[in-house]
């Protein structure tokens, strides 16, 4: 796994990519950690080839994390590996999901 | 194609994981599963692989997790075995009731999902088919 985290539009856009397995968990705890002491987070899946439950886990985890400290959390433009298990673990209708980029920033 | 070896002895870490999804996609190709299917069987994997390392060896590294596959017309048959702790009433249990969404994922993506555990180690059997038929 692999990450870049850039300010734009007012949020903190965290972009993933490659497989996002256990072995990189603690890792992206802390990216999203990190990101979302500075405000609303937006995570670019797009690149993303594959994602496992744990990953999906801290997602969530995240996202509960952010309705906490009163800011906002969203995935953007899943990749299809990325939206399909977030289907599988129904997690597409918890999260906030937005097809691209420019439609998290702009929601 | 040439097939990848059946059997694959990998270490009891998370490092390996790739190295199991790397394994099960060439296997799966072979047999003719779409990349979709590919992909499941790749969810399938880790997530079975990353429960043995977290529940059956309790993340001590330098254990071994045999993987081996079979292919019939049509099928994968994949098994995964560790020589840990077994199985607890059926499911493996964290002992912080941690984890979630894993067996649950599994069970989804295969036609049919065995353990067993004898002297020979704990065994996870998991078959899936190839949707569109037996060709």
């Amino acid at each position: 796994m692999e990450h870049v985290t850039r300010r734009e539009g007012g949020a903190t856009i965290v972009e993933l990519s490659g497989d996002v397995d256990v072995g990189g968990a603690q890792q992206l705890r802390d990216v999203l950690g990190d990101a979302l002491t500075e405000g609303p987070v937006v995570v670019d899946l797009s690149n993303v080839r594959f994602i496992d439950s744990a990953g999906i886990g801290l997602l969530v985890t995240a996202h509960r994390r952010a309705i906490e400290q009163g800011t906002t959390f969203a995935i953007a433009a899943p990749s299809e590996g990325a939206q399909r298990v977030l289907s599988l673990t129904r997690t597409d209708r918890l999260l906030v999901v937005h097809p691209t980029i420019e439609a998290a920033l702009g929601g | 194609m040439k097939a990848p070896a059946a059997h694959l002895v990998l270490p009891s870490t998370y490092d390996a994981l790739a190295d199991a999804r790397e394994w099960i996609a060439s296997h799966a190709r072979a047999a003719g599963f779409a990349d979709r299917d590919v992909l499941d069987l790749e969810l399938v994997v880790t997530e079975a692989v990353s429960n043995v390392v977290r529940h059956a060896y309790g993340g001590e590294p330098g254990r071994e997790v045999e993987l081996d596959a079979r292919t019939e017309p049509g099928l994968i048959v994949l098994r995964i075995t560790d020589h840990g702790e077994p199985f607890i009433g059926g499911r493996r249990v964290a002992p912080d009731g941690s984890g979630g969404y894993g067996l649950g994922l599994i069970a989804q993506l295969v036609d049919s999902m065995t353990r067993s555990a004898d002297e020979g180690g704990n065994t996870l059997e998991l078959v899936k088919q190839r949707p569109g038929g037996s060709s």
